[in-house]
């Protein structure tokens, strides 16, 4: 029987690690870059923060030479629950979501500044910028460190200026103080009145004991 | 492939996205959507997959390598791929019918609202969010069963929301769907089936096939 539907026809490829081993050179895991890469990020607001609040996050990577690069990822911090909404422009970097199935699952985001098809070698010298925005939820903690860095597949040549960090601090609720009670007179001669009765039954309960 | 995967999920992404070699392995069969499996890709986590359209986060559609096409992908545990989880080298699974569960983020669905980056979603704020309010898993017990069930696409949120041992059935969120035993797969904020519906012809123009299936069915030589 012919499968009729277009989407039916399209190919799943499946590559299985275990098994397809085609012969070559072997590549491993890691692709290293030979230059050196910056990357900076940047927030406003950082404190006092409420959930559903945007804070618009700039982040920036600079190719620091000596050598173009055509491949260059990056990855932000996991994340699980604390981001609320996510708001980025297409138009200016390409980032894409990961979802993580593991015993906790968990995402994070990836830019992909070069490797995609269509894009061009990231040079020495250029610095490229990348805004997005997002909100905490109500999830968030306190104070949660947030961070950009180049992607372990893809090392480049100098670790130190590889990282972006930005920490967002939730406002802290106000602390009331415990109210104190007001009497009227008349509350506070019955308490009197109670308290003298209670005293006096304390000492005859004693004097009858003897 | 010359690959050797270093039991980095991550890894395995990045290097399905970047790498010209899978890109061209790809290209050759027009794969639509790239499903990798492998002996491990760490301990604690049997499979990591892109999500399109993810808080406005490259959206499905396009062709070619624009929009999503180009991380159409996920990559997984093989042994822990289906039914049940088989003996294999790598370490424990977290679960299974992780192929399945993958395959469908690529189209937009979620795990349960629960489990989900963005949990508040649709109810706290406002879109963008998923790509559609409705995608995600469900879990539940059903009456006069002995246990919960879970979708896909669910993971287990506890006894006391999911009878212990809140197995994973073989469906899709759907509410046109009841197990044989009374779990009703899904409800109108749990339909996963219809997102992947809704999507999958924008998915299958990620690449024109012209060998696999060039025939109607057989591979072409």
């Amino acid at each position: 029987m012919k499968w009729r539907s277009d989407v039916r026809k399209k190919a799943i490829y499946v590559l299985a690690a275990a098994t397809f081993q085609l012969g070559g050179g072997v590549a491993h895991a890691q692709f290293p870059i030979l230059t050196d890469i910056g990357v900076t990020l940047t927030a406003t607001p950082t404190s006092n923060l409420v959930p559903g609040q945007f804070v618009d996050f700039t982040l920036t990577v600079t190719n620091y030479g000596p050598q173009a690069t055509s491949l260059l990822v990056l990855d932000s911090s996991h994340f699980t629950n604390e981001i609320a909404q996510f708001v980025t422009n297409p138009s200016e970097c390409y980032l894409v979501a990961t979802i993580a199935d593991a015993v906790e699952p968990y995402a994070y985001i990836s830019w992909y500044v070069a490797g995609l098809p269509g894009q061009t070698d990231f040079l020495v010298g250029e610095t490229l910028t990348c805004h997005f925005q997002f909100a905490l939820s109500a999830q968030a903690p306190a104070s949660w460190p947030f961070t950009f860095s180049v992607s372990t597949f893809d090392p480049d040549i100098n670790s130190a200026n590889d990282v972006g960090t930005v920490t967002l601090r939730r406002a802290v609720a106000a602390v009331s103080a415990t109210p104190v009670p007001v009497l009227s007179p008349a509350t506070w001669f019955l308490l009197v009145v109670l308290l003298a009765a209670s005293a006096c039954r304390a000492s005859y309960v004693a004097r009858s004991s003897k | 492939m010359t690959y050797v995967d270093d039991g980095n999920f991550d890894h395995d992404l990045t290097y399905l996205a970047t790498i010209a070699e899978p890109k061209a392995i790809r290209d050759y069969y027009a794969a639509d959507v790239v499903m990798y499996l492998v002996v491990s890709g760490g301990i604690g986590i049997s499979g990591l997959s892109h999500q399109p359209g993810y808080q406005g986060l490259s959206a499905p559609g396009g062709s070619g390598e624009t929009g999503y096409a180009p991380f159409a992908s996920a990559a997984l545990q093989f042994n822990c791929a289906l039914l049940a989880p088989e003996p294999g080298p790598g370490p424990p699974c977290v679960d299974y019918y992780v192929f399945p569960h993958e395959f469908a983020h690529n189209f937009g669905a979620n795990h349960n609202i629960e489990n989900s980056p963005w949990p508040n979603y649709p109810t706290t704020y406002t879109p963008p969010g998923p790509l559609e309010s409705y995608a995600f898993g469900r879990y539940g017990n059903a009456t006069g069963m002995n246990g919960g069930y879970r979708t896909l696409m669910s993971y287990f949120e506890g006894p006391a929301l999911c009878d212990t041992p809140c197995s994973r059935v073989g469906y899709y969120s759907n509410p046109a769907v009841t197990t044989p035993d009374g779990f009703k797969t899904g409800n109108s904020a749990a339909n996963n089936a219809a997102v992947i519906q809704m999507y999958a012809s924008a998915t299958a123009q990620y690449r024109i096939s012209e060998r696999i299936f060039s025939d109607g069915f057989e591979v072409a030589q």
